[in-house]
């Protein structure tokens, strides 16, 4: 028998229902089983407001058994989930819930009715990322102009996709965390190399400059920002890049909360700057020794496959 | 290790550096040993054994930290130095 818990509110308690159906439950945990990388042993502590998982937990001894593991297993969703399948297996967990038998612990408990089930299943199949037009101000575009006159003429606007913040997928574990680093974070691949600009096309970086660290990044895919990549190179993310001369470079990507993510070096990635605030601008974030503004990218898949 | 034996209790909430820049020093040794790393960083030194458990001390003026970049001036670049001799003024 299991407990499953739908992890979604913060002002009421959640819904928790308990499946005792033998049959429901041992098809729950073939698939558990077979996507156990999903899973956690307990939830995220970058968990956020709205539907963040789903607890099972189990009512007999029988789960340590059949699971390997002695107490609880967490399916991260939405911003958190560790896969596409994780949405999958969260719909049917909801069904399982609703066959189940409602717990409640003596406080006003939730039972899983169809308006809640309306608000999960929505929950479960929003977008981790958002297609979005990144168009220059009128000052930017005079000023790009001067600088690329044939790219910032030709493509005043440009669709880019901004993905959720899930600072959990590179925070979490120890090895993801501690082997990518800032540029695998813009880049929005995890490679576990601590990737260098321009080592996967060949010709990493040979200073750190402004224009060695662009050339770099050109060279392994990045284009400069309103130079526009088509649909085929989705996800297209904005990113910037910035260096401490002669001793670094680092880059933030924009989210599509607004603000901007960063993971420095072998650090956990977060929203913040060096002063603790939530980087709304790069540009005037606290950067520390990161003085110089190096400029606006868009990433692609291929320059994402292509780094090392 | 002598001098880290020697190195008092940190307070509750000290926390080493986590922002970009110079985070401090990392000390990493002997695989067979069972203290795995030393972090040793804005006045809190912590030292991670082969299980996963952490002592948290305090290196009260950075004198530790001062004493490892000291030690590291033979191998770093003079820019890199310059780095870190500006971080450990402020």
């Amino acid at each position: 028998m299991l407990r499953i818990t739908a992890d979604m509110f913060s002002g009421r308690p959640d819904p928790i229902s308990d499946i005792t159906e033998e049959n429901e439950v041992r098809v729950l945990l073939r698939e558990v089983e077979s996507n156990r990388n999903l899973f956690l042993s307990k939830a995220p502590a970058e968990a956020g407001l709205g539907v963040r998982g789903f607890r099972i937990e189990p009512l007999n001894d029988e789960f340590e058994r059949d699971l390997g593991v002695d107490s609880t297993l967490y399916l991260p969703v939405g911003a958190q989930a560790r896969g596409s399948r994780a949405a999958e297996i969260g719909e049917r967990l909801v069904t399982l819930m609703e066959r189940g038998a409602p717990f409640s612990s003596g406080a006003a408990a939730q039972p899983l009715d169809a308006s809640l089930r309306e608000f999960l299943i929505a929950q479960l199949s929003a977008p981790s990322q958002l297609s979005v037009t990144d168009r220059p101000a009128t000052a930017e575009v005079d000023a790009e102009a001067e600088q690329h006159s044939e790219e910032a003429t030709a493509a005043a606007a440009c669709i880019i996709e901004l993905g959720k913040f899930n600072p959990g997928f590179w925070n979490n574990d120890s090895t993801v965390r501690s082997r990518n680093n800032c540029y695998n974070y813009a880049s929005n691949w995890r490679t576990d190399t601590f990737a260098q600009p321009g080592l996967g096309c060949g010709s990493v970086y040979k200073a750190f400059t402004r224009a060695e660290l662009t050339r770099a990044s050109l060279c392994d895919g990045m284009h400069h920002r309103y130079n526009c990549f088509p649909d085929s190179e989705k996800p297209r993310p904005l990113v910037a890049l910035v260096i401490a001369p002669g001793i670094d470079f680092h880059w933030y990507r924009k989210q599509v909360e607004g603000f901007w993510g960063h993971k420095p070096g072998s650090y956990p990635a977060r929203n913040t700057d060096n002063s603790g605030n939530v980087i709304n601008d790069p540009e005037k974030a606290n950067r520390g020794p990161y003085t110089e503004f190096c400029g606006y990218f868009y990433g692609c898949i291929s320059q994402a496959r292509r780094i090392r | 290790m002598r001098r880290i034996a020697a190195l008092p209790p940190a307070p509750q909430r000290a926390a080493p550096l986590q922002g970009l820049g110079y985070r401090g020093m990392r000390i990493t040794g002997d695989p067979a040993v069972s203290i795995v790393e030393i972090v040793v960083s804005g006045g809190v030194v912590i030292v991670r054994d082969r299980n996963g458990a952490e002592r948290v001390l305090q290196d009260t003026g950075r004198a530790l930290e001062r004493s490892l970049v000291g030690l590291a001036t033979a191998t770093l670049d003079p820019a890199e130095m310059s780095v870190l001799r500006q971080e450990l003024r402020e």
